[in-house]
C-alpha cells in the first residue's frame, strides 16, 4: 500500500529507468510461453472447427457424402489441423519462440484466407460463387480472434504485423472477388431516409457488393488491431509498475510497521533529517543451546518485538542476529517517543514470548540524523548518531549487570514527566568507547 | 475519497496514459462514425447516429473522468459499459426516432458492421487491464446478441431454413439469394459469427489478463526477494541466489571471515557538520565499502550508522573467505581516503577496520519481505572487538590471528606485524 503522493513517483514513464533486468528475464520467458500458448489454442480452435465442420457435412449430406467433399476443403481442414503442430513443436526446442509464433500467426492468416478465396485451388462447388459475400457475413471477425489469441506472448510488434497481414489480404481476397465474379455489381445508395424496400432488396442481392459496409469494417478492424496494440502496451506496463509498487512497498514494511508504510510511501518523507529521536536497544539472554535452535527462537522472539514495536509507533533496524535496534521519533518529530519507547520495553518484558522475555534493554535519548542513507547498491532508513553509539553501550552495561532495561537520565527526563519516576539511579557509570562517564538508571518493569 | 491505494490501484492509476488512449480512441470512431453517417445516410439518420455516439460519448466521459478515483469504481464502470453497449444495439435494432419510415427489417443489422463494432468497444475494455470489465463486457454483449435475436425471431414475416426448406435449391446462386432475402433469419451466422466469436474473443481477452496478472504477481513476489537480498548481496550473487532459490543460505554453522569498518569520531562530527555534508558523507563511506566488499565477493551483514559489518565465505570456498577480506580491507583502507579527501582535505575521517575469522552460525532467515542475513558467533565478536582495538594502533587495519593463519606466508611476513596488547592476540600492518 503506497499514498497518493507515493502514486506520483508512479507516473507513466517514471518506472521506465526501474525495470529491473529479473523483470527482464520474467517478460522474455512470459513471451516464450505465450507464443507456445498462442500456437496451441490456435491449433485447437482449427482443430475443433474441422471436426465440426466434418460432423456438419456428414449430419447435413449423409455420412457417404463427406468422401465426396472437394479435395481443396479436406486439405484446408487437414492443413489447418497439422500445420501447427510442427511449429509448436521446434518452438517448444527453439531459443527465439517469438520467431516461430510469427511465422504460425502468418501461416494461420494465409490459411484463412485460403479458407475464404480459394486463391490457390478453388472447389468445382465454389467456382461460380461471389465470394466478396464475406463482407456481409463479416467473417473478417474470424481473423480477429486469430489476433486475438496472438496477444498471448504480449508483443506489440506481433499483433501490429499480423494486423496488416489480415488488413492487407482481406482487402485484396474481398477485391480479388469481386473483380473475378461476373456479373458484380456495387450497392452505393442510397442508404438514407430516401430507401425503400426495394432498394433493400437490391442491397441484399448475393451479387451486389456494398462497398460503405467492407469500408467500415476495414475502418472497425484497423481500430480494433489498435486496441489490441494498446492492451499489450498496458498489461506490460501494469506489471511493471505493480512489481515497483510492490518492491516500494516492500522496502517500507522492512523498517516501518504496514500502518506507517502506508503513510511514507512518498520520498519526501524519507529525506534524511536531524531529530530529537528517543533508541531502544535490545539483545536476547545468551542461552546454551544448539546455535540452531537458539537462531529459531531468536527469529520467533524478534517477530514478538516487532509487533509490539510497531504497535508502539516504532521503527526497526534490520534485524542480523545481533542487537535489535528500535527507534522513537524518527520519522517525523514526536514529543511522546520517550513515553511510547517506555511502554514498548515494558510490553516486551511483560507481554513477549520467553524469547523476548528474557532480554536487556537500553534507552537513551537525543539529536540524530534520520533518513534514507543508503548506497548505491540499495535503500536504507538508517539513524546516525552519538546517541545510538551510546545506547549501544547502556545494553552492554545492562547485560553486565544482569538488569531488564537501563535509561540514560535524557531519556528518564523525557519519559518521566509528569510521573513519579519507577526508576532508581544507578550514578555515573564509565561506559566502554564513551569519554565521559554517563549518568545511568534502571528502570522498573 | 480514500487516503491510500492498494497495489492494483497504483498500477491502475499509473496507466492513465492507455486508458485516455483508449478513451481518445472510442470518441475518435463514435466521430468517424456520425461523419460517415450523416455523409452516406443523409443528415435525419446521420442525426440519429450522431444522438448515439454523443450518448455514448456522455457515458464514456462519466466513465473517465468521474468514476475513475471513486469508491467501487470497477461496478460503476461495469455498469457504463452495458449501458453502451445497450446504446448501440438500440441505435441498430430499434427504429430511427424520427425523419425515416421504418421499412427496414431489424434482422438487416446482422449485415451491418454492429458485432466488429461490439468487439471494438471489447477491445478498448481489455485496454483497463481488469478482467471484470472484459467479462462483464463480454456478457453483455450475448446477452443483448440472444435478446437481438428474440426480437428478430418475433416478426412474423421472418424465414428460417425449416420454412425455406433449402435443399430444394439446386444452384448455389438460388440458395444464396433465398438465405440473403430481407426477411430470412441465418441461424448459422446468427450462432457462429455471433456467439461463438463473441465467446472466443472474450476468452482469449481473459486468458491473457489471467496471465498478465499472474506474471505481475509472480515479477512482485520476485522483486521483493532481490530487494531483500540487494540489501545483502551484490547483483551477481543475488541472481545466482534466486536462481538456487538460496537452498545454499540456509542458516548453518560455516567458517567465515568477517570485516567490521567503522569511522573513527564521525558521530561526533557529525552533530556539528551540515546535515548535507553528513549524508553525502555517509552514502559515499557505504558506497565504498558496498563496492568493495561486492568486488571482493562478500556481503553486507549490516550498516548501522557508520559502522559496516561484511561477510566473506558465505558462498564459494571458505579458504578464499580469508584472503579475500583481507584483501578487502586494504582496497576500502586505499579507496577511502582517495574519494573523500576532495570534500575533507586533510581532515578526512580514519577508518577503523577489524577482520576475523572463524566459526559463525550464518545464513539466510525468513522469507520474501522478512527475509535477512543472520551472522552471530566468534567471528562476528572477534571483528568487533578488533574494530574497538584500533584506537589504540597506528594503523587502521587490525588482524585477528585466526585469519593470520590463514594468509599466505610470505604475504603477511611481509605486510604484518604482531599488535602489543594484553586483552587481544591481533596482528596490525606493517608501517612502510
Amino acid at each position: 500500500m503506497v499514498t497518493r503522493a507515493g502514486m506520483a513517483r508512479l507516473a507513466p514513464g517514471a518506472n521506465d529507468g526501474r525495470q529491473s533486468a529479473g523483470l527482464d528475464a520474467a517478460f522474455s520467458e512470459e513471451a516464450r510461453r505465450g507464443a507456445l500458448l498462442a500456437i496451441a489454442v490456435y491449433a485447437s480452435w482449427s482443430a475443433a472447427l474441422a471436426v465440426s465442420g466434418i460432423l456438419s457435412a456428414i449430419a447435413m449430406s449423409g455420412f457417404p457424402a463427406f468422401f465426396k467433399l472437394p479435395a481443396s476443403l479436406v486439405l484446408q481442414g487437414v492443413g489447418a489441423v497439422l500445420v501447427p503442430i510442427p511449429i509448436y513443436v521446434a518452438a517448444l526446442q527453439s531459443k527465439t519462440p517469438l520467431a516461430w509464433c510469427f511465422l504460425s500467426m502468418f501461416l494461420d492468416i494465409l490459411i484463412w484466407a485460403q479458407g475464404k478465396f480459394f486463391w490457390f485451388s478453388m472447389p468445382a462447388f465454389y467456382s461460380h460463387a461471389p465470394l466478396f459475400l464475406e463482407v456481409r457475413y463479416g467473417d473478417v471477425v474470424s481473423f480477429m480472434i486469430l489476433l486475438t489469441i496472438y496477444i498471448l506472448p504480449l508483443s506489440r510488434s506481433l499483433v501490429a504485423w499480423g494486423g496488416a497481414a489480415v488488413l492487407l489480404v482481406w482487402t485484396a481476397g474481398i477485391i480479388h472477388a469481386y473483380t473475378s465474379y461476373r456479373g458484380a455489381a456495387l450497392y452505393w445508395g442510397p442508404l438514407g431516409s430516401s430507401m425503400d424496400r426495394r432498394d433493400l432488396h437490391v442491397m441484399m442481392n448475393p451479387e451486389v457488393l456494398v462497398p460503405d459496409f467492407f469500408f467500415l469494417q476495414l475502418l472497425l478492424v484497423a481500430a480494433y488491431i489498435g486496441f489490441l496494440a494498446l492492451s499489450i502496451r498496458r498489461a506490460r506496463r501494469y506489471v511493471i509498475d505493480r512489481v515497483a509498487a510492490e518492491a516500494d512497498s516492500a522496502f517500507l514494511e522492512r523498517f516501518f510497521s504496514p500502518d506507517i508504510a502506508r503513510r511514507v510511501g512518498d520520498a519526501e518523507s524519507l529525506e534524511p533529517a536531524r531529530r530529537q529521536v528517543v533508541i531502544l536497544f535490545a539483545r536476547f539472554r545468551d542461552e546454551t543451546c544448539p546455535p540452531a535452535e537458539q537462531l529459531s527462537r531468536m527469529q520467533s522472539g524478534f517477530a514478538d518485538v516487532e509487533r509490539i514495536v510497531f504497535s508502539h509507533g516504532g521503527i526497526l533496524d534490520r534485524f542480523t542476529g545481533g542487537p535489535i535496534m528500535a527507534t522513537f521519533g524518527s520519522l517525523r518529530d514526536d514529543a511522546n517517543a520517550a513515553e511510547r519507547a517506555l511502554l514498548c520495553s515494558r510490553a516486551i518484558l511483560n507481554d513477549a514470548s520467553a524469547a523476548a522475555r528474557g532480554m536487556s534493554m537500553a534507552l537513551h535519548a537525543g539529536a540524530a540524523i534520520c533518513g534514507d542513507v543508503g548506497g548505491t547498491q540499495s535503500r536504507l532508513f538508517s539513524v546516525v548518531g552519538d546517541v545510538v553509539n551510546t545506547t549501544r553501550r547502556i545494553l552492554d552495561a545492562a547485560q553486565s549487570r544482569g538488569r531488564s532495561i537501563l535509561a540514560s537520565r535524557e531519556f528518564i527526563e523525557q519519559a518521566f514527566r509528569d510521573d513519579a519516576i519507577a526508576a532508581d539511579c544507578l550514578g555515573q557509570v564509565a561506559l566502554r568507547g564513551r569519554e565521559a562517564p554517563v549518568e545511568i538508571w534502571g528502570v522498573l518493569a | 475519497m480514500s487516503d491510500t491505494y492498494s497495489l492494483s490501484d497504483v498500477a491502475h492509476a499509473s496507466g492513465q496514459f492507455e486508458s485516455r488512449a483508449a478513451f481518445l480512441g472510442r470518441l475518435a470512431l463514435a466521430l468517424a462514425l456520425s461523419l460517415y453517417g450523416i455523409g452516406r445516410l443523409g443528415l435525419a439518420l446521420g442525426a440519429s447516429i450522431a444522438i448515439a455516439a454523443g450518448v455514448f460519448v456522455l457515458l464514456d466521459l462519466y466513465r473517465f473522468g468521474w468514476l475513475q478515483d471513486r469508491r467501487h469504481a470497477a461496478i460503476g464502470e461495469a455498469v457504463v459499459i452495458i449501458l453502451q453497449i445497450a446504446v448501440v444495439f438500440a441505435f441498430f435494432v430499434l427504429p430511427p426516432p424520427f425523419g425515416v419510415q421504418s421499412t427496414v427489417a431489424a434482422r438487416v443489422a446482422f449485415d451491418t458492421p454492429l458485432f466488429l463494432l461490439l468487439m471494438c468497444l471489447l477491445a478498448s475494455n481489455a485496454v483497463a487491464a481488469r478482467p471484470i470489465l472484459v467479462w462483464v463486457n463480454g456478457l453483455a454483449v450475448l446477452g443483448l446478441w440472444v435478446a437481438m435475436w428474440r426480437y428478430v425471431i418475433d416478426d412474423t414475416r421472418m424465414l428460417t431454413s425449416e420454412t425455406l426448406r433449402l435443399s430444394h435449391y439446386k444452384t448455389l446462386l438460388s440458395l444464396l439469394t433465398a438465405t440473403n432475402d430481407v426477411n430470412y433469419f441465418n441461424f448459422g451466422l446468427w450462432w457462429k459469427g455471433g456467439m461463438m466469436s463473441c465467446v472466443l474473443i472474450t476468452g482469449a481477452f481473459g486468458l491473457a489478463l489471467f496471465r498478465t496478472r499472474r506474471l505481475a504477481n509472480a515479477g512482485a513476489r520476485q522483486e521483493v526477494r532481490r530487494q531483500s537480498l540487494a540489501a545483502f548481496f551484490s547483483p551477481q550473487l543475488v541472481d545466482v541466489i534466486l536462481r538456487e532459490r538460496n537452498d545454499g543460505l540456509a542458516p548453518r554453522e560455516q567458517t567465515v571471515a568477517v570485516l567490521d569498518c567503522d569511522l573513527v569520531g564521525f558521530t561526533r562530527l557529525a552533530e556539528v557538520l551540515p546535515l548535507e555534508k553528513v549524508t553525502e558523507t555517509l552514502r559515499l563511506y557505504r558506497t565504498v565499502v558496498e563496492d568493495e566488499v561486492f568486488n571482493h565477493g562478500g556481503a553486507i551483514l549490516s550498516h548501522i550508522g557508520d559502522g559496516s559489518i561484511a561477510l566473506f565465505g558465505l558462498t564459494g570456498s571458505s579458504e578464499r573467505a580469508g584472503p579475500g577480506a583481507f584483501a578487502c580491507a586494504l582496497a576500502i583502507a586505499r579507496k577511502w581516503p582517495a574519494s573523500a579527501e576532495p570534500k575533507f582535505g586533510a581532515d578526512v575521517p580514519q577508518l577503523a577496520i577489524g577482520v576475523d575469522f572463524g566459526p559463525a552460525f550464518v545464513g539466510l532467515a525468513g522469507t520474501d519481505r522478512t527475509l535477512s542475513l543472520l551472522a552471530t558467533g566468534p567471528a562476528v565478536a572477534g571483528a568487533s572487538k578488533l574494530q574497538q582495538e584500533t584506537r589504540a594502533s597506528r594503523t587502521q587495519i587490525l588482524i585477528g590471528e585466526r585469519l593470520r593463519t590463514v594468509l599466505d606466508d610470505a604475504m603477511s611476513d611481509a605486510m604484518l606485524e604482531p599488535f602489543a596488547s594484553e586483552s587481544i592476540q591481533a596482528w596490525q600492518l606493517r608501517l612502510q
